[in-house]
């Protein structure tokens, strides 16, 4: 189960993990959103420590050519050893 | 809380979610834990007065950390959607975020098999009616997906691949194509109305696809839940089930497809999983597969 390339030291920011219980503002005060594809993603905490993810698809207008020029860098691609 | 055990017998794990007894059922309309939260009133799953697609843990989970993990995935903040009835950009932008989980949850040390599904239709023992799916992370490779390795090995290549040259040879069982992705009832389908739609070009994972396919994976998706629909003129309850490759070490190989399992044999009756397919692993069918790829070809052309 080793050599896993990819995000999974990321795991605390997930929430995945058994993380802390975040407080209420922090429920209703989403970090900045990150991009991914299409999609603004937005990681949240709910009350009970449990992780919420929010995507969004601010430009709606732009899909086809915001999904054609996806910034998703090429290694990024399946997880897992190469 | 939750216990995994290992049945010998079947040779296969077992996961006993011990609280999922207590879990919310059918709860009334003005009670959906996944509808956005009304200002004024007690928060709901998602404390936001709108959304377009969240996911997060599930309060019940089968999995979770360190061993595994069980998120819900919400399709949209309107409780009366589904699939079938969501904008094409919708369904596109659901591809991403499955690809993001792919991705995200496949990463971690503890996830041997990501599992994209949906439960749809109290048939299939659906507690809420909002547009959701779920997605396990399996800390161990479940035996359905070991079972299609095992066939990749018993063909000498990529079992999907084989499966979907043999369909498009033959023609009868197909249902519609489109530039990425083909419809076929199997020729051995299990349940009377099964479908699968597979990616033409092996493709591993969603993070294997380019932006147009996952588009062009998402019309196809629309366009067989919408025949569904179709079919009985009613909404029609199904597994959805994504497979993909696995994400543990080692890293075997998997090819990209949706395989949708619809319990119903005629508008009211159910196909029972009974004494041979229980006891003895053998589907008994009264529906031929080019039967069935008929009449549903016809429903998704009516769709359209
Ligand atoms: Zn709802
Ligand atoms: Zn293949
Ligand atoms: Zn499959």
């Amino acid at each position: 189960m080793d050599g896993k390339p990819g995000p999974s030291e990321e795991r605390d920011e997930t929430g995945l993990e058994a993380a802390p219980v975040a407080s209420r503002e922090r429920s209703s005060d989403p970090a900045r959103p990150e991009r991914y594809g299409p999609l603004d993603v937005t990681r949240m905490r709910k009350e009970d420590g449990r992780a919420l993810i929010v995507y969004s698809r601010t430009e709606r207008t732009e899909r086809t050519e915001s999904a054609e020029s996806a910034d998703v860098p090429r290694e990024h691609q399946r997880p897992g050893p190469a | 809380m939750s216990e995994l055990r290992f049945n010998e017998l079947r040779g296969e794990p077992v996961a006993y979610a011990i609280h999922r007894q207590d879990r919310t059922f059918l709860p009334d309309r003005a009670h959906c834990p996944l509808d956005p939260t009304r200002p004024g009133e007690p928060p709901t799953e998602i404390p936001l007065e709108s959304f377009e697609i969240v996911v997060f843990d599930n309060r019940f989970p089968a999995f979770e950390a360190p061993a595994g993990a069980a998120e819900v995935v919400v399709y949209t903040d309107d409780h009366d959607a589904s699939l079938a009835s969501l904008p094409i950009e919708r369904v596109e932008a659901l591809m991403w975020v499955w690809r993001h989980r792919y991705q995200e949850l496949g990463a971690r040390e503890d996830v041997e098999y990501v599992y994209i599904f949906e439960n749809r239709g109290v048939e299939v023992g659906v507690t809420l009616h909002h547009p959701h799916g779920q997605i396990y992370g399996y800390p161990f490779l479940p035996p359905v997906p070991a079972l299609e390795l095992a066939a990749d090995a018993r063909l000498g290549r990529c079992a999907p691949c084989v499966l979907l040259a043999r369909e498009r040879a033959d023609g009868r069982r197909l249902l519609f194509e489109n530039d990425a992705v083909s419809a076929y009832v199997p020729e051995a389908a299990r349940w009377p109305y099964e479908a699968h739609l597979a990616m033409r070009v092996h493709r591993p994972s969603l993070t294997d696809c380019e932006p147009r396919e996952l588009r062009l994976l998402a019309e196809a998706l629309l366009a067989l839940v919408r025949g569904y629909d179709a079919l009985f003129e009613r909404p029609l309850p199904y597994v959805m089930a994504v497979h993909q490759a696995p994400t543990c070490a080692g890293s075997p190989d998997g090819h990209l497809h949706v395989e949708f399992y619809p319990p119903l044999r005629t508008a009211e009756k159910l196909k029972y999983l009974a004494g041979s397919e229980q006891g003895a692993g053998t589907f008994i069918g009264d529906v031929l597969p080019e039967e069935a790829a008929e009449g549903l070809r016809e429903a998704i052309e009516r769709a359209r």
